[in-house]
């Protein structure tokens, strides 16, 4: 068995394959990985290293800990009885990031091109598993983990209901609406909605801790309410700083704060979600600032107004994800949960 | 709105064609320079008939899409641990097969006459000789982030063995459907599957 730590030139890398632990049980061993990996990247460093972790989990150290322990825990079964053998499997992904205190101190990052002599005689039972798992599919690292669908049976019911609904409601809807409405219209109004929505965005990017971020949704929200007349025109779009912002929501923010995506939803109507996407839309709807407006009309004003301009939207997405697929559910689901996770990493 | 733009899968129409064939001047050793000068190649190759055909257009850009795009990566990688159960002839099968799949579907939403602006960053190390190289694709008027994920398969240069849309892998995309079409059915389940997709 080898260690394998590939670091990338800007130190912020390292993949662990395989772990022998002579320990007992297995909560110690990820503790260990964690110690090991501390003490290899940032030597004489005093408390803990902050790391990130790409995949399967994202978290920071106390949250990558309970990760791996969950982990852990999880294949509790199986590694007791290996790790009376003496073997360990794991395969960690880590990214290590540097903590703020050690700011413009590289030193203290400076990785080992090999592991302390101490770690070479460990063996590992797994790793003649993972190389001939990696001869057969050589593009694993990049794959994501598999996708929790819990409720897939009922999803695909609802999917089924989704597609009939969008085939005889809302594709003729959609229809009627750019027939009546001209494309430019549509856009615009399509940027007051999002103008409107700034709250939702200026929130989660605070909850997140992305203050550049608020301030520039900020920003955006000033100047298009002012010189784009409420947001119809988007002058945000002619300033570097501003136009390409990546949105953000509080199903993100959960996302961000460690809290994983939970099983795939298939939400009547609105398509595709995750239980913490759900509860986020949630949380959205109570931002979104046609809910502080105490008269009903503005509010349903506001949805159908929202639901019109969508709605074509929602049905190029649709398309795009199901049209060239051999099973749209699949397609539907894998383009949604990977779009999200990516939206949660900017 | 938590899901992707209206115009997404047009702008993923154009670069998934046109990134692997900008690896058509190939003499830049690096990738994001390759994929640069090659786009204006494609674009032109794309231009030069007035014919909105799909189906045309699929069949003067696929030579130069399987010339650089590396097909066989490709479907190895949506086909995942399930293709060392694909014999050599199916794998063979496996490859026209799915590369056929794909430029159909793109060029079907392809508008040769909208412009494009594709402009790519550095590139970063994925390990094992690949690449990534980010891009930004500005298509009718919408701006989309874009991953090329490229290999260094030797003197050939690089090749784009897979495309990543607003943080959807084109291949992993497909690996969980053919997943669950191969543990029912096996190794032809899967192949007849495309043959179906593509009639």
């Amino acid at each position: 068995m080898q260690w394998k730590i590939k670091l990338s030139k800007g130190v912020r890398g390292v993949v662990v394959d395989g772990f022998l632990s002579p320990l007992r049980n297995s909560l110690i061993p990820s503790l260990s990985v964690l110690w090991m990996i501390q003490k290899t990247l940032a030597p004489g460093r005093e408390g803990p290293v902050f790391f990130k972790i790409l995949s399967p989990y994202k978290a920071t150290y106390p949250k990558a800990l309970n990760a791996l322990n969950k982990r852990f825990l999880f294949m509790k079964p199986f590694s007791c009885r290996a790790l009376r053998g003496g073997a360990f499997i794991s395969l960690i992904l880590l990214n290590v990031s540097k903590p703020s205190s050690l700011a413009g101190s590289d030193k203290a990052f400076k990785p080992l091109k090999s592991l302390p002599n101490s770690l070479n005689g460990v063996r590992n039972a797994s790793s003649k598993q993972a190389s001939t798992a990696a001869a057969d599919d050589p593009y694993a690292d990049e794959m994501t983990k598999k996708s929790n669908d819990a409720c897939e049976g009922l999803n695909r019911q609802t999917f089924k209901f989704n597609h009939q609904f969008y085939r005889f409601v809302a594709r003729p809807i959609a229809k009627v609406t750019t027939f009546i409405i001209p494309p430019p219209v549509l856009n615009a109004l399509g940027q007051a909605l999002e103008n409107l929505e700034s709250p939702v965005r200026i929130t989660s990017c605070l909850l997140q801790g992305k203050a550049k971020r608020a301030g520039q949704e900020t920003g955006k929200l000033v100047l298009n309410s002012t010189l784009g007349v409420g947001g119809l025109w988007k002058p945000s779009d002619r300033v570097n700083s501003l136009k390409n912002v990546p949105p953000e929501d509080l199903g993100q923010t959960f996302g961000n704060w460690g809290i994983p995506q939970g099983p795939y939803l298939v939400l009547p109507v609105l398509g595709p979600s995750s239980a913490r996407d759900a509860v986020g839309k949630v949380g959205d709807t109570f931002l979104h600032p046609a809910q502080w407006v105490s008269v009903s009309g503005v509010k349903i004003a506001t949805t159908a107004t929202q639901a019109a301009v969508e709605n074509p939207d929602r049905l190029d997405v649709y398309d795009a994800a199901t049209k060239d697929a051999l099973d749209p559910y699949i397609g539907m689901r894998e383009a949604y949960l990977e779009y999200r996770a990516a939206a949660v990493r900017k | 709105m938590p899901l992707p733009s209206r115009y997404l899968p047009y702008a993923a129409v154009v670069v998934c064609i046109v990134a692997p064939c900008a690896a058509i001047a190939a003499s830049d050793s690096s990738p994001e320079a390759t994929l640069t000068k090659g786009l204006a190649d494609l674009l032109r190759l794309v231009k030069s008939k007035n014919n909105n055909d799909p189906v045309e257009l699929a069949h003067r850009v696929r030579p130069t899409i399987e010339r650089f795009f590396n097909t066989e990566s490709l479907t190895r990688k949506a086909l995942g641990p399930g293709w060392k159960e694909f014999t050599p002839a199916q794998q063979k099968r496996a490859v026209e097969l799915f590369s056929e799949m794909i430029i159909r579907s793109y060029t079907s939403r392809f508008d040769p006459n909208s412009d494009v602006d594709v402009q790519f960053a550095k590139s970063t190390e994925l390990g094992n000789g690949r690449k990534e190289v980010p891009a930004s694709a500005r298509y009718q008027g919408n701006s989309v982030a874009l991953a090329y994920r490229v290999e260094n398969i030797g003197p050939e240069g690089w090749r784009v063995y897979d495309v990543v849309i607003e943080g959807v892998s084109l291949a992993s995309n497909y690996r969980a459907q053919f997943d669950a079409i191969r543990q029912k059915g096996g190794p032809e389940a899967v192949l007849h599957a495309m043959e179906d997709k593509i009639k």
